[in-house]
């Protein structure tokens, strides 16, 4: 099949996901409304009437995420084959690339933390990639001689996907753990419509302890392809700085929440803080310069 | 039967400092150090990310530097000179990043060195199986039981186990410990972070890099730094994607010569593919325009022959290259590529003859593709244009040495991040109707009293399983008899 087929199969697939996330996440924000809880230990006894009302907004924003993930495998997959290279060397499919590896993780994560996700929040970032791809150019650009390392390519940008996307969802587990310490602090108790504090909690760091090494991952694969193609093993390239910077931002997340047991507001903030750097790193090829610029396009 | 979570019994100071070493040393050795070290990087490194930094060739060069601050004001306005002045156009070489770095690797090599000489203090004292489950630093709950104490140390050491403990027993004691390696493996991940700063120090002392080595086709420059090594640039081609004009391959056909012996011929070098001999790596860095010229002496001698990169511009933008020759310097000029240009036009090469560190030209002549001129007594002739590649040399004997380290840190983070060491230790006495279980989880911090609750409950659990009236003695224990330890 000719490769601007596939391209379009491609596309066609990253829309039904997006319209998959916007569904999903359009329940999942009707799920945080009074009278509906969103809870996998179940509703509040005083709600229990609702229960099948909850139970089945679950199953259904649960199914559409899966779509999304599936209808996202799918379009990598097949720009994947249309561009014979993996499809990781735009801003454009870094961008759907950064969709699917959030969702990833939080999937893979859910079934560790017995079901729980931070799913308004991470479903809004997945969702935000997506539109942010819909606005650049997604045909398939021929790669510069730079980028004509299909293994480095593949191993070192597919680290920074999933440290991206576990960044995203440590990001979203901060967040709503400082919304649910806000309701506390004014209402005396955590919200049941959102994951308790303890488990978002458990859920940034988990996240974290998949992103990390992945950022680290990405750094050495990346300090390895630049002495193979730019003849340096470090340059303090623009985007080299901002990635080290961040990574360095987790390790201090984990060096105090393990070592000085930082627990609650003061880790969640250090989770937004450190994803912040993760979107100034992505965002980072549209007006950072130096050598990754290429990757801007 | 039921367990009881407790709070973390709260760590008090272990020891007063004697003298103002030993609260160096303590300071130093501490994890705040070097997560103080972690933090201070941060901003540096931001900055740097966000601003664009002066080329390392300008340091030292006040003119240059100068110029290019001309060129950054017009994005920066009034905020250049201050900028300047606070070094942030030089993050990477001012004096706080590098005292922000120095404290990193001395902060991490004194906490190395404290946790290689407590491991080794340990290791000569006897090994101990658990260590950091007494009362300071640890979670602990009582569970009550209707099996006899016997068989309670059994099922307790059986379920132990099958939660990942290593357990050893003694009278009516159990000590555990799981997870053992996470003291070896949080020493090696700031050992590797300490050699990887020794590392990047041996390629900043030792390593050196040639980063525009340009060489014209026909061509052979020697690499230098006392490497004996010299480069032939064969062929050089280069391809564009049709349609856009991105490149899409620059090939070099490279002969690389020690001591003018060939050691490696006409080696493909692209972009993704160097060249490596003797620890030198040879890079495929970018390409150019370049003019062929000869140059013979007043008696016919040549002093030239082959190509000269452009690989500059003259102050009209014309691209330009400097020839060396005995006693002459050769500025050669090209004319700009689809520019009407009346000095230099196309198909002709302009050369202008001064002498070296003279700025002042003794001639300047112009010449069209296949002619000759006389300029200075200098007989010169232009042969055609070729291309030269642009080669980037690099000498770098810390790079395996740093990503190894990078690898052993970040495997060494991983397994000490994600397996924290867990020690527990219980004591089975007997009491009323049963035995009681007073169980105490120590370690790290985070994540105790969930390891507590994990252990209490499968304990629970196990001993239920052991005793046909552990049910009714469970309900009794409910009743009141329920307690926590950490107190």
């Amino acid at each position: 099949m000719p490769a601007d087929v596939l391209a379009r199969i491609a596309l066609l697939c990253s829309g039904v996901a997006a319209g998959a996330l916007a569904l999903a996440l359009l329940l999942s924000w009707v799920s945080l409304l009074p009278g509906v809880v969103h809870s996998p230990a179940g509703v509040h006894p005083r709600l229990a009437r609702l229960r099948p009302a909850a139970s089945l907004t679950r199953q259904v924003v649960g199914g559409t995420v899966w779509l999304a993930f599936a209808a996202l495998t799918a379009a990598i997959a097949i720009q994947a084959v249309a561009a014979g290279r993996p499809p990781l060397a735009s801003q454009y499919e870094f961008a759907v690339a950064f969709a699917w590896g959030t969702l990833g993780v939080s999937l893979f994560l859910r079934r560790r933390l017995g079901g729980y996700t931070a799913a308004p929040a991470v479903l809004l970032l997945a969702l935000g990639c997506l539109v942010y791809a819909s606005t650049l150019p997604s045909a398939i650009a021929p790669p510069v001689p730079a980028l004509q390392n299909p293994l480095l390519l593949g191993l070192h940008v597919g680290c920074a996907v999933v440290a991206y996307g576990a960044n995203a969802v440590a990001f979203a587990a901060g967040a709503l753990f400082l919304v649910q310490s806000a309701v506390t602090a004014r209402a005396g108790a955590p919200s049941r419509r959102l994951p308790p504090p303890r488990v978002l909690d458990e859920m940034g760091y988990s996240a974290v302890l998949v992103g990390f090494p992945m950022l680290g991952a990405t750094l050495l694969l990346g300090s390895w392809w630049s002495a193979i193609a730019w003849g340096s093993w470090w340059s303090w390239d623009p985007k080299q700085s901002a990635t080290l910077a961040t990574w360095l931002l987790y390790a201090v997340y984990l060096h105090t929440r393990v070592g000085r047991e930082w627990q609650g507001r003061a880790s969640a903030a250090l989770l937004v803080l450190g994803f912040a750097a993760t979107l100034l790193t992505f965002a980072g090829n549209l007006f950072f310069g130096g050598m990754h610029g290429y990757a801007g396009v | 039967m039921h367990g009881a979570g407790g709070n973390p019994v709260k760590r008090p100071e272990q020891r007063h400092a004697t003298d103002l070493a030993t609260v160096a040393w303590r300071v130093l050795s501490s994890a705040r150090a070097a997560v103080l070290g972690l933090a201070l990087l941060v901003p540096p490194l931001l900055i740097g990310a966000l601003l664009e930094q002066a080329p390392t060739g300008l340091r030292g060069d006040p003119l240059a530097h100068a110029a290019w601050l001309d060129e950054r004001s017009s994005d920066l306005g009034g905020w250049t000179a201050p900028l300047d002045a606070l070094g942030l156009f030089d993050v990477y070489g001012s004096w706080w990043f590098r005292l922000a770095l120095a404290w990193l690797g001395f902060s991490l090599g004194v906490y190395v060195l404290a946790r290689l000489e407590r491991l080794l203090h340990r290791r000569r004292g006897g090994r101990r199986l658990v260590r950091g489950s007494g009362r300071r630093g640890s979670s602990a709950a009582a569970l009550h039981t209707a099996v006899d104490p016997d068989d309670a140390v059994l099922a307790c050491a059986g379920e132990l186990r099958a939660l990942g403990y290593t357990v050893r027993r003694s009278d009516g004691r159990i000590t555990a410990a799981r997870n053992r390696g996470y003291g070896v493996a949080n020493l090696a991940s700031h050992a590797g972070a300490v050699a990887l700063l020794a590392a990047a120090a041996v390629n900043y002392v030792v390593g050196w890099q040639e980063p525009a080595l340009a060489v014209a086709e026909g061509s052979t420059v020697a690499i230098g730094h006392g490497t004996g090594l010299a480069v032939r640039n064969e062929r050089f081609a280069a391809t564009r994607y049709a349609g856009t004009g991105l490149p899409r391959d620059y090939v070099t056909s490279l002969t690389l010569l020690r001591g003018g012996v060939p050691v490696r011929e006409h080696y493909r070098l692209r972009v993704n593919q160097p060249l490596l001999a003797d620890g030198v790596s040879i890079h495929q860095a970018f390409f150019g325009p370049a003019a062929r010229v000869s140059v013979r002496d007043a008696g016919g001698a040549p002093l030239h022959t082959g190509g000269v990169p452009l690989t500059a511009s003259d102050a009209e933008g014309r691209p330009a290259g400097l020839l060396a020759v005995p006693g002459y310097a050769l500025e050669i000029i090209a004319p700009r590529p689809g520019a009407a240009d009346r000095n230099v036009p196309p198909g002709t090469l302009r050369v202008r003859v001064v002498r070296p560190a003279s700025p002042k030209p003794l001639a300047e002549v112009t010449m069209a593709r296949g002619t000759e001129a006389t300029a200075a007594g200098l007989r010169l002739r232009f042969e055609g244009v070729t291309w030269y590649s642009g080669l980037q040399v690099t000498y770098q004997p810390g790079a395996p040495w740093a990503w190894a380290a990078g690898a052993l840190t970040l495997a060494g983070m991983v397994y000490a991040f994600a397996f924290p060491y867990r020690a527990a230790r219980l004591t089975v006495r007997p009491a009323a109707g049963g035995s009681v279980i007073f169980v105490r989880v120590g370690g790290r911090a985070m994540g105790r009293a969930a390891e507590l609750d994990r252990v209490s409950a499968a304990l629970a659990a196990a001993l239920e399983g052991s005793s046909p009236d552990a049910g009714e003695s469970r309900r009794t224990v409910r009743a009141g008899e329920e307690r926590s330890l950490a107190r």
